[in-house]
């Protein structure tokens, strides 16, 4: 019997960091920006930063 | 950088899904760790490609959620956690208190990452694989 189709499955990986109560967002995005890291978005409303967005299939 | 999903993971989907006797149980933690080595398909633990130096795991925030084909998953890594180069990202079928580098609950990972992790701050880590028809 032939199947048609083959389950094929991504992995999608989204990372948001927050800053500690020491850090404000604005440093904590310098900081992550000086250790090399992507960053991809700022979210001032909820304080956070997105750091690294991958899609491989 | 690669994902995929092992052989033993495909194992567990596959076994939960059809309820086969194998009772496995369901994907239920993220780890993260330092090393190098790119994940493999015959690989049932984190230490299946060579010695992990280190790593940290939690069971999900909440239970994960499904939208058509994709299942996201979602775990915090809180301030004192994960502190080091988080070079691979995994899922596991077990609780976080039973997986360690050496478990047999590798499920899928992603490789090939370098994300300095400090105290300064918390990562929130989503992991979502989405299933398709080719």
């Amino acid at each position: 019997m032939l199947i048609q189709g083959q389950l094929v499955s991504k992995i999608e990986i989204i990372i948001w960091a927050s800053p500690s109560p020491d850090v404000t967002l604005d440093e904590l995005t310098l900081k992550l920006h000086n250790l090399g890291m992507s960053i991809l978005e700022v979210d001032y409303i909820n304080n956070k930063v997105k750091v690294l967005h991958n899609v491989e299939e | 950088m690669a994902s995929r999903i092992v052989n033993r993971g495909l194992q567990v989907i596959g076994g939960r899904a059809s309820n086969t006797a194998d009772s496995f149980a369901a994907i239920q933690s993220m780890s993260v760790d330092d090393s190098a080595t790119a994940f493999a398909a015959g690989d049932t633990a984190l230490n299946s490609g060579g010695a992990v130096t280190n790593e940290a795991d939690l069971d999900f925030d909440a239970t994960p959620t499904r939208s058509s084909q994709t299942v996201s998953h979602v775990a915090t890594f809180g301030t004192g956690v994960a502190n080091f180069t988080i070079r691979r990202i995994a899922l596991h079928n077990a609780v976080a208190s039973s997986v360690s580098t050496s478990s047999t609950t590798l499920v899928a990972g992603i490789d090939g990452q370098s994300l300095a992790k400090t105290t300064d701050f918390t990562l929130a880590i989503t992991v979502r694989i989405t299933y398709t028809s080719a």
